[in-house]
C-alpha cells in the first residue's frame, strides 16, 4: 500500500504540475480539435486528389463489352483508354493508379462475380470496374424519354484505404460522366458497390477511416514529447532530478509514476480526439451541403461507431505508450528539455508520419505492400493501423491477412500478433528507459 | 553513540578516484562539517551515503535509533526513510506552491497518514518564515526564498539523519541565520545528526562540533575546529585548511609528544 500511495503522490504532482503549464491545455486538448478542425477546413477548401501507395493502385478492369461491328464501335475499350488517360493526368483524381485490364479478361462474369464476394479472395480481385457485354449497344439503343435503362459501370471495391476508397468511385464517375451526352439522350449509369461482409457495417468513407488512421497515430506519437522532455530532462535541468531520487522509492517507482501520469495525459488526449473526430465529421457534412459536392461528403465522411472509438482509444493509447518508453530513453539520455524534445522528434516524427500517411492510403493492411511492408512492420505504430484497420474490418481483410495460409490464420491472429508486437515493444522500450534511468550518470 | 560508521569507503569513476579509502565515524546528534576545495569528494561521500551512488569498494553502516544497523551497500531503501538530502543544487517545483512542494515530499515517504504530513507541513511553513507565500507559486519565489524551501522539504519527515550540502547557499543574511538557527536546533535540541558541507568556514565555526578535510577524495584531517587549529598550530581554521588544500603544507604539531615534524614552507598568520 505504501509503494501505491508513493506512486500516486508522484502521479499527482506529475499531473498538477502539467495542468497549470501551457503546453498541456495546448498539446492535450486543444491540437487534436485543432488538428481535426484544420483538416476539415482544409479538405473543405481544396478538396484532394487520390494519390498512389508505394507501390500504385492497381484497378482492374474487365471489358465483356461486345461492342457494335456495324459503326466499329466498343465503348469499353473507349472507358479503358479514359480511365488510362486520366491516371496520367495529374489533375485527375485518379492520378497515379495502375490499371490491369489483363489479369482476369479470360474469367467469365459469375466466376469473377463470386471471387469479388468471397472474403477469402476479394483483396485479389479488387477495385475492379467491370463492363457488361451488351454495353455498346444498350447505350446505342438507349433513349432517356422512352424510359430505357441505360447501360452500366459496375465498380466493386473494398472498404479501407485508398484501394477501396470512395475517391477511386469519384474518379470512375467523372469518366462515366463524359460518355452522358444528355442532350442525345444517351447516358451511363454508374453502379458503384463497396463489396460488403455479413455483419460489417459499410463504411460511410473508407478514405475517412484511412484519415482516422493518419491524425490519430502522428498526434498520439507527437503529442507527448513535450511531457516527455519536461518529466526528465525537465528534471535534470531544472535541478529535481537528484532530491527526487534521494526519496524512499526505487527508480523503478519513479518511472512507473511518470509513465502513468502520462498516460493519464493520453487518455485526456484521446477523449479530445474522438471530439475533434465528431467535430471534423460535422464540418465534412456542412461543407458538402453548402457546396453541393456530396462526393466530398462521402469521401472524406466518418461515420464514428462504437467499436471504432473503442478501437481508436486503444489504438492510440498503444501508441502513445511506445512513443513514451522511447522517449524516456531518449530523455534520460539529455540534460535539458530542449535536447530531449529535439531527440524525440527526430526519432519519432519520420516513421510516425510514414506510417500514418501509408496507413491513410490503405496500404498497411494489404498483403500487396510486398516486401516494403517488412519494413514498414518493423514501425510499431504500423501495428497500431492495422489493428484499426483489420478490427473494424475483418471480414474486408480476411484475403489479405498476414497469416494467410498458415493453420489457424486468418484476421484474429493477425490482430494477436500485432497486439503482441505492441506489447513486446513496450515492455522493451520500458527496460531500455529503466537500465538509462538507473545509471549513476543520471545525476550528472 | 555513532550513527555513522564509515569503513575504507572508496568510489572510482572511469580513470578518477573521487574518494580514496575514507574511514570515519559520526556520532548522533553531532553537526558535522564536511570542507574540501571543488572536487574534493564532498558530494560523492553524501551521494554514497544517501545511495545515489554505489561505492567501488568499502561500506558505510547507518544506525538510527533502535533501528539498524544499515548498510550502504545493501540496506539503502531502510536509510533513506530516515535521512534526508538537501544538494547543493536543487530547486523547488516551479509549477506547485510553497506547501505543495513540502507535502509532495512527505507523501512520497509513503508510510504517514496525509494529516500527519499536512501539519508537519504547517510548522515547517512556521518555522522557515513562509507564512502568508504558502499559497503562491514558487516560480516567483527569489532564490532565498525557494531555498527555504527546499530546507522545509528536506525536513518534512523528521529525519534522523540531514544532509545538507551548501545549504545557505543563494539565501540572505536573514535567511541564513534562520537555516543556521535551524540547523543547531535540530541538533541540540531534536538531536538530529546533520551532515553539512559548505564553503563558509565561519558557518563551521558556528554550528559544527567536528570537521573533516577532504583533499582529492583523502580524508586529510578531522576533528573540532579548535582541535584542528590547535593541531595544525594555526589561529583559524581557515589557514588549516588552506595549508591543506594548496598543499603548502602545515606545520602538524603531536599535541600528545609536543614534537615538531618540521615541514613548513610558508604559514600563514591572521590576526
Amino acid at each position: 500500500m505504501s509503494t501505491v500511495k508513493q506512486i500516486m503522490a508522484l502521479v499527482k504532482q506529475e499531473l498538477q504540475s502539467a495542468r497549470r503549464t501551457r503546453y498541456v491545455i495546448f498539446t492535450f486538448v486543444l491540437m487534436p480539435i485543432f488538428m481535426w478542425g484544420l483538416q476539415g477546413g482544409v479538405q473543405m477548401l481544396l478538396g484532394f486528389v487520390m494519390g498512389s501507395s508505394q507501390e500504385g493502385v492497381t484497378i482492374f478492369f474487365v471489358n465483356y463489352d461486345e461492342g457494335n461491328t456495324t459503326f466499329d464501335l466498343n465503348l469499353g475499350d473507349e472507358f479503358l483508354d479514359k480511365l488510362k488517360n486520366a491516371t496520367q493526368t495529374n489533375t485527375s483524381i485518379l492520378h497515379g493508379a495502375k490499371i490491369n485490364h489483363i489479369k482476369y479478361v479470360n474469367m467469365d462474369y459469375d466466376d469473377l462475380y463470386q471471387k469479388i464476394h468471397n472474403s477469402e479472395t476479394a483483396s485479389d480481385y479488387t477495385p475492379c470496374i467491370i463492363i457488361p457485354k451488351n454495353f455498346t449497344q444498350v447505350y446505342l439503343d438507349f433513349n432517356v424519354t422512352e424510359g430505357d435503362i441505360p447501360p452500366v459501370v459496375e465498380l466493386y471495391s473494398l472498404p479501407g484505404g485508398i484501394i477501396g476508397s470512395s475517391m477511386l468511385e469519384a474518379g470512375v464517375w467523372s469518366i462515366v460522366s463524359e460518355f452522358n451526352i444528355v442532350e442525345y439522350h444517351k447516358v451511363v449509369s454508374f453502379a458503384s458497390s463497396p463489396v460488403i461482409f455479413s455483419k460489417e457495417e459499410g463504411a460511410a468513407s473508407s478514405y475517412g477511416l484511412g484519415f482516422v488512421a493518419m491524425i490519430s497515430i502522428m498526434v498520439a506519437v507527437l503529442a507527448p514529447a513535450p511531457f516527455v522532455s519536461t518529466s526528465f530532462a525537465g528534471e535534470r535541468e531544472k535541478k529535481t532530478m537528484e532530491s527526487l531520487l534521494a526519496l524512499p522509492i526505487s527508480r523503478f517507482n519513479i518511472l512507473l509514476s511518470k509513465l502513468l501520469a502520462g498516460m493519464a495525459l493520453i487518455g485526456i488526449f484521446a477523449l479530445m480526439n474522438i471530439a475533434g473526430l465528431f467535430l471534423f465529421s460535422a464540418m465534412i457534412d456542412v461543407a458538402a451541403g453548402s457546396i453541393g459536392e456530396e462526393e466530398y461528403s462521402s469521401i472524406f465522411a466518418i461515420e464514428p461507431s462504437p467499436i471504432m472509438l473503442v478501437l481508436v482509444v486503444s489504438m492510440m493509447l498503444l501508441s502513445a505508450f511506445v512513443a513514451i518508453g522511447i522517449g524516456i530513453s531518449l530523455a534520460s539520455l539529455t540534460n535539458d528539455v530542449r535536447s530531449a524534445e529535439s531527440m524525440y522528434n527526430m526519432f519519432m516524427m519520420v516513421p510516425a508520419m510514414g506510417v500514418g500517411f501509408i496507413g491513410m492510403f490503405g496500404g498497411i493492411p494489404e498483403r500487396a505492400f510486398g516486401g516494403a511492408g517488412v519494413i514498414l512492420y518493423i514501425i510499431p505504430w504500423a501495428h497500431s493501423i492495422s489493428i484499426l484497420s483489420k478490427g473494424l474490418y475483418p471480414q474486408t481483410y480476411a484475403s489479405s491477412a498476414l497469416t494467410r495460409g498458415l493453420p489457424g490464420g486468418g484476421i484474429a491472429m493477425d490482430l494477436v500478433i500485432h497486439f503482441g508486437y505492441l506489447i513486446i515493444v513496450i515492455l522493451i522500450c520500458l527496460f531500455i528507459a529503466s537500465k538509462v534511468f538507473e545509471r549513476e550518470g543520471i545525476l550528472t | 553513540m555513532n550513527i555513522i560508521e564509515i569503513e575504507n569507503l572508496t568510489k572510482r569513476f572511469k580513470d578518477n578516484v573521487a574518494l580514496d579509502n575514507v574511514s570515519l565515524t559520526i556520532q548522533r546528534g553531532e553537526v558535522f562539517g564536511l570542507l574540501g576545495p571543488n572536487g574534493a569528494g564532498k558530494t560523492t561521500l553524501i551521494r554514497l551515503l544517501i545511495g545515489l551512488i554505489k561505492p567501488t569498494s568499502g561500506t558505510a553502516r547507518i544506525q538510527y535509533n533502535g533501528l539498524g544497523p544499515f548498510d550502504i551497500n545493501k540496506d539503502i531503501m531502510e536509510i533513506r526513510k530516515k535521512a534526508s538530502l538537501l544538494p547543493q543544487e536543487a530547486d523547488v517545483y516551479e509549477n506547485l506552491t510553497a506547501k505543495e512542494n513540502i507535502m509532495y515530499y512527505g507523501q512520497i515517504y509513503g508510510n504517514v497518514p496525509n494529516g500527519e504530513v499536512r501539519r508537519r507541513t504547517e510548522e515547517l511553513i512556521d518555522m522557515i518564515g513562509l507564512r502568508g507565500r504558502e499559497n503562491d507559486i514558487t516560480k516567483e519565489f527569489s532564490g532565498g526564498m525557494k531555498r527555504k524551501v527546499l530546507v522545509a522539504r528536506a525536513l518534512v519527515m523528521d529525519p534522523d539523519l540531514i544532509f545538507l550540502d551548501e545549504p545557505t547557499t543563494g539565501i540572505d543574511i536573514l535567511g541564513a541565520r534562520t537555516v543556521r538557527n535551524l540547523i543547531k536546533r535540530l541538533a541540540k535540541e531534536l538531536n538530529k545528526t546533520v551532515i553539512l558541507t559548505t564553503h563558509d568556514l565561519s558557518e563551521v565555526e558556528e554550528l559544527c562540533d567536528r570537521v573533516g578535510i577532504l583533499v582529492k577524495g583523502k580524508l586529510a584531517a578531522i576533528g573540532s575546529p579548535d582541535e584542528l587549529e590547535q593541531q595544525f598550530t594555526r589561529a583559524h581554521l581557515e589557514d588549516v585548511f588552506i595549508g591543506l588544500t594548496t598543499g603548502e603544507g602545515v606545520l602538524e604539531e603531536d599535541l600528545t609528544t609536543k614534537k615538531r615534524r618540521g615541514f613548513i614552507s610558508r604559514i600563514l598568520r591572521r590576526r
